[in-house]
């Protein structure tokens, strides 16, 4: 039974009123109760029966929460629609030949419809004009006038326009329906959970927009509005700029009456809320934009405050709170960008949106940035990700670091300041008054200017590649630096440390470490000791000192100005982490370790128990501490090293994006100390996710993500899975020729270790053109690098197994003129290995033992007593001995190697590389009993290494074998390893006769000599 | 944009006390917005695996909006009235565009065991969408009635949101005897109302 539709409300009260008094009495009253507080109502009595029944049921009705029902039913993924929930109430059916079907959301000025455009049958997105903005607005007339030249805007980062009118006293105009959502709610939804959008993400899309805004600003039109709501992200993960014309023709201080101004302020520019409306201009959107990056990247907007006053008041008065403070994860680079987006004057700001885009897609691409930090506050350097360039393809015999031979410094930098600190004291102070006094705009703007006008507009990196037009650059802008920057002490330090940076870039390390030592002693006395700038200059220098070479002096430095700084700055800041992390591995380059370790132990101890172990910079300690460790030559070390960089890794996935470089880096780190102990598919695996990395970090096609895939393709050799190995050699090689040119040093680099690769499979002539190729490559490219050598060792090598000794010896001479060469590599390892050879198969057998002795002698004056590298120069001296049948002398050096290699490598080949020498050097000795298991199990250890067993190293283990047997005079045996020998022999020979596709872009014969 | 926001909540709220209809209307809009959103980013990771706390979802809508020490009693009574009933309004609206997708094509029919199953279950212990909208006509129709205000608001809270009784006791000023008797009643009428 129903009630009718609408009962009095009285009658209603009642129900309630007497359901709950009947529900108080005994059940068994009820009936009577009910018939006595009803009278003559019997349809009142009735109806409160029936409640009462449908109370009595005891059903579940209602018991299970609403969503817990709709959790179950399927929800359609596809949804391409804005699902934006259905508002009944249009307020119009139609307008013009659009059919208003149900409302999508509402902006600042108008309301938008989800429509139909009759004619074509497609469904738009109807903007209509509030009615009660109407008044406000500028004539209709101008109206259509921009919409029309909106129209004609055609960029597929623009919302397209269909139509527009004017209709029932509104304006409409109707866009092409984007089916995604706003900026704003993506921003609203992650920040809900905590969450980020990744930064790379978001650089893409707001590098879209700013070329889309380019795009406008080319036809004249200044967007004024920019913000997250107006921007789009599609389904296809497209930023699509929205809201045009609306926003165009906004007086802002009318917007002020519709409450809805606030959105819009936070990303309003310091000339629109001041109404200076001559300045609104392209970068007016520039600004905005850079807010909208602000505000996504931090998760707030540039200026929060309770009042419109207060934002108002910040907007133009007050400098944002630095973007790293409120996210640490962004680099110094983007603050740089986001910074220089959000200057007060237009003029400090990007000049156009597409110089914005440009430095946005830099970062991307992990550039140089053009912009520079205005500030003097803010943070200079970039930090420098070291990737390491060469090939590290021959394995850890031959991957040993170019070292620096220790150099005087030219000058003796603390004495001299000892010294200025007496006699410039008395005039810091008043200097000081001064500094003070410098309009810190002008400084930042003269910084900016000089920097832009005499040296960065021409240092674009992959664009200057001579290194002595750079030195000459560099000494033409240090004459203006006496006239233009005289009275401006910060700046001069700035433009110094600048200067400095690109001397190092250039390898010139002595003027950068002059521009630096200047720009100490300038700091020192007319900024303060303890000036952030200052203190950054020692660093610098430091840094400066080690990259060059100047191991002790950079120690010395690095103790000193840590000393200095870290009080000032503070334990956790950045700059200290940074100067830790170096000044370790400076430590450990002079030999070092304990004190290093101790360092990093210190360190990190400190900052737990000072910041906890949350604390971004405990985190950085941690991994600091990690590499030490890792570094370490003891095997507890070497452990708890590898322990603590996944712990490292896992927290930065839980904090960072997934292809932050910071994890990139660690990923990196893991993957070589896998494959320094022999790891190789652990090593595989780390390498693919740090390729993965690269590849969403800074696109499949970029130098960065090539790169690492060449890296990829070694791992996958290490594996045994060559052919594998060599098509993603091969394709890498192929894209990079494509997307990057001939002769770029990624390209160079692919082509130098696929030859590499090629000459252990014994495919010599195809190795040969693409060593010579990278070669000539590289003698353009690069900077000093110790890329040049490096191909010219391979070729050395070359050469040596194609039995052509003249071409090595003529090779090794050029390598001799090489301006490092003297300095530096004649103490590499790998090239002494190389040369040692070269005289062996040459029969100077005296020259090849000089060399094998004094690499093996470098190798214990650069490393710790345990370092593997050690043991295999010992193995490789040894190896020689034998051959020359003086197995008494090989025996206690291969000893003395194979315990170092079974305790800290014991997976990797060189163990049983050893292991197989010093079986070979006993049954030289007729100790054959105690050889025999040295060489079984050598070679079973070799052939679960496909990678050195199907080279040189597993045919020399079963050659001895084979010997031994032979010796043994035990035949059959013999005979069985000499079956293998053979089958050996032949898998190798139809790796090297395999049918290759020819190469690409192959030299002209002859053309290479 | 929080700034604009968290500011008028406030402030609208204070306005409501004091009877102020356009601002119930400016903060209905303001929290539907909010936990629209809240609601379609849970909704999505229900889909990997999560459940949906609706309850979860208003008291972060709570927070969100008024940040800080909080709001005097009855500002927290309107604002969790407000906010299920916006809650109400978003599963409701869900409904109905699954609804829709459910009965527009594209999808693969049940077949006749997986229907009758489903729909044994259904009736055992939940509402299907069609009981939904009616559940909201219902509930319209008795919020007709001054007197009678609260059932739509409990019937928010518990049946919407999935708050407990205490927690409705709280915020609706009832004691919980009492508010067990209001339940009761509310159910009896919706359970009459649908099912006739």
């Amino acid at each position: 039974m129903k009630i009718e539709d609408t009962p009095f409300p009285e009658r209603v009260e009642r129900l309630w009123g007497l359901f709950d008094a009947a529900l108080n009495q005994e059940e068994a009253n009820r009936e009577d109760f009910l018939s006595r507080a009803c009278g003559g109502d019997i349809s009142l009595k009735e109806e409160l029966i029936t409640l009462i029944a449908k109370h009595e049921k005891d059903s579940h009705f209602l018991e299970r929460p609403a969503w817990e029902s709709l959790a179950e039913q399927p929800v359609d993924d596809k949804s391409g629609s804005p699902d934006i929930s259905a508002d009944p109430d249009l307020p119009f059916e139609n307008l013009g030949e659009f059919r208003l079907i149900r409302r999508l959301g509402e902006g600042g000025m108008g309301v938008v419809y989800l429509a139909m455009q009759e004619s074509v049958g497609r469904e738009v997105a109807l903007k209509v004009i509030r009615p009660e903005l109407m008044g406000l607005t500028e004539t209709a007339k101008r109206f259509a006038r921009e919409v029309e030249a909106i129209s004609r805007l055609r960029h597929p980062n623009i919302v397209t326009l269909f139509g527009s009118g004017q209709e029932q006293n509104v304006l409409y105009f109707a866009m092409e329906l984007l089916p995604g959502k706003g900026l704003d709610d993506e921003l609203r939804e992650v920040s809900a959970h905590g969450e980020r959008i990744p930064t790379t993400k978001v650089l893409r899309w707001i590098k879209e927009i700013a070329w889309a805004l380019e795009s406008a600003h080319g036809s004249g039109i200044v967007h004024r509005d920019v913000k997250p709501s107006n921007i789009r992200i599609t389904a296809k993960d497209q930023a699509v700029l929205t809201d045009f014309s609306i926003a165009r023709h906004t007086n802002l201080t009318s917007l002020t009456l519709t409450g809805e101004f606030r959105g819009t302020l936070s990303y309003s520019s310091p000339e629109q809320v001041e109404a200076r409306p001559r300045e609104i201009d392209c970068r007016t959107d520039v600004y905005s934009l850079g807010a909208t990056l602000y505000e996504a990247i931090t998760g707030r907007v540039p200026f929060e405050g309770d009042t419109t006053k207060q934002v108002l008041h910040q907007i133009i008065q007050k400098e944002p709170v630095s973007p790293r403070r409120l996210n640490s994860a962004i680099s110094r680079d983007l603050e740089t960008v986001i910074l220089k987006a959000l200057e007060k004057d237009p003029d400090r700001r990007y000049r156009t949106a597409a110089d914005f885009a440009d430095d946005l897609d830099r970062i991307l691409n992990g550039e140089m940035i053009l912009a520079r930090p205005a500030g003097p506050g803010t943070r200079f350097w970039k930090r420098v990700r070291r990737y390491p360039v060469t090939s590290t393809a021959i394995g850890i015999a031959l991957s040993t670091v170019l070292c620096f031979a220790g150099y005087v410094l030219l000058v003796s930098y603390p004495g001299m300041v000892a010294e200025q600190d007496k006699t410039k004291n008395a005039l810091k102070k008043a200097k000081a008054a001064r500094v003070e006094a410098e309009n810190q705009a002008q400084v930042a703007t003269t910084v900016t200017r000089f920097l832009c006008d005499r040296v960065l507009s021409s240092f674009e990196p992959r664009i200057v590649d001579d290194a002595d037009l750079v030195k000459r650059m560099v000494t033409n802008a240090e004459k203006y630096i006496e006239t233009d920057l005289a009275s401006a002490p910060l700046a001069e330090v700035l433009v110094r440390q600048k200067l400095g940076k690109i001397c190092n870039k250039n390898t010139d390390w002595e003027s950068a470490a002059d521009h630096y030592t200047k720009a100490i002693e300038l700091g020192r006395a007319d900024l303060g000791e303890d000036h952030p700038e200052t203190l950054r200059c020692l660093f610098l220098l430091a840094e400066n000192l080690q990259h060059g070479g100047y191991l002790r002096q950079s120690e010395q430095q690095w103790r000193c100005s840590l000393e200095l700084a870290e009080p000032v700055l503070g334990k956790n800041h950045p700059d200290v982490g940074r100067a830790v992390e170096l000044f370790s591995g400076v430590l450990q380059a002079n030999l070092k370790h304990a004190e290093s370790l101790e360092l990093a132990r210190k360190y990190h101890t400190d900052l737990l128990v000072e910041y906890g172990e949350d604390d971004p910079g405990t985190l950085n300690a941690k991994w600091i501490l990690a590499s030490v460790l890792s570094c370490s030559m003891e095997r507890g070390n070497l452990k708890e090293g590898k322990r603590l960089m996944r712990y490292c890794l896992a927290r930065r996935r839980e904090t960072l994006e997934r292809e932050d470089p910071g994890i990139l880096g660690i990923l990196h780190e893991l993957a070589n100390i896998a494959e320094t102990q022999g790891e190789y598919t652990e090593q595989l695996n780390l390498r693919s996710q740090w390729v993965e990395g690269h590849d969403s970090c800074y696109g499949f096609e970029s130098a960065r993500a090539l790169e690492s895939r060449i890296w990829l393709a070694e791992a996958v050799d290490r594996t045994g899975q060559f052919e594998e190995a060599e098509r993603a050699y091969r394709e890498t090689l192929e894209k990079s020729r494509k997307k990057l040119g001939e002769e770029d040093v990624v390209t160079s680099l692919a082509k130098c270790d696929l030859a590499v690769f090629w000459t252990r499979r014994g495919r010599y002539d195809d190795a040969e053109v693409l060593h010579y190729q990278a070669l000539r490559s590289r003698e353009k490219t690069s900077r000093g690098d110790g890329s040049i050598l490096w191909s010219m060792f391979c070729i050395i090598d070359l050469h040596r197994r194609k039995g052509e000794y003249d071409r090595s010896v003529e090779m090794s001479e050029l390598a001799w003129k090489q301006p490092r060469f003297q300095k530096v590599t004649s103490q590499n390892n790998f090239f002494l290995n190389t040369m040692a050879r070269l005289h062996e198969d040459m029969k100077n057998y005296e020259e090849a033992e000089g060399f094998y002795r004094q690499s093996l002698s470098i190798a214990e004056k650069k490393n710790q007593p345990q370092h593997p590298r050690i043991a295999i120069a010992r193995v490789n001296l040894a190896c020689f001995f034998i051959l020359h049948d003086r197995y008494a002398e090989a025996e206690p050096l291969l000893r003395r190697a194979l315990s170092v290699l079974e305790e800290l490598t014991p997976r990797h080949f060189s163990r049983f590389v050893a292991m197989s020498a010093l079986g070979m050097a006993l049954a030289g000795q007729e100790r054959c009993a105690e050889a025999e298991p040295f060489l079984l199990e050598s070679h079973d250890g070799l052939e679960g290494i496909p990678y050195s067993y199907y080279a040189d190293d597993g045919l020399e283990a079963i050659e001895r074998l084979v010997k031994l047997y032979e010796l043994l005079k035990k035949p059959v045996r013999a005979e069985k390893w000499q079956r293998k020998l053979a089958a050996l022999l032949e898998a190798k020979r139809k790796m090297k006769n395999r049918d290759y596709s020819p190469l690409k872009s192959r030299p002209v014969p002859g053309e290479e000599r | 944009m929080s700034l604009g926001i968290t500011k008028t909540t406030t402030t609208l709220l204070a306005a409501l006390s004091d009877g102020d209809n356009e601002a119930a209307r400016k903060l209905f809009s303001i929290v539907y917005r909010e936990l629209h959103t809240l609601a379609h980013a849970a909704m999505r990771r229900e889909r990997q695996g999560h459940i949906l706390q609706t309850t979860a979802l208003v008291h972060e809508a709570y927070l969100r909006l008024v940040p800080g020490e909080g709001l005097r009693c009855e500002d927290r009574a309107h604002f969790f009235g407000l906010a299920a009933r916006a809650m109400r309004h978003i599963l409701i609206n869900e409904a109905r565009k699954r609804n829709a997708v459910k009965r527009g094509s594209g999808r693969q029919p049940l077949s006749l065991d997986d229907l009758h199953e489903s729909k044994q279950e259904e009736a055992a212990s939940s509402l299907s969408f069609e009981d939904l909208e009616a559940l909201e006509t219902a509930m319209k129709k008795l919020e007709q009635y001054e007197s009678l205000e609260w059932v739509g608001t409990l019937v928010d809270l518990r049946f919407f949101v999935g708050l407990t009784f205490d927690e409705i006791a709280e915020i609706m000023s009832f004691s919980k005897g009492t508010l067990m008797r209001r339940w009761d009643f509310a159910k009896a009428w919706l359970q009459r109302e649908l099912e006739g």
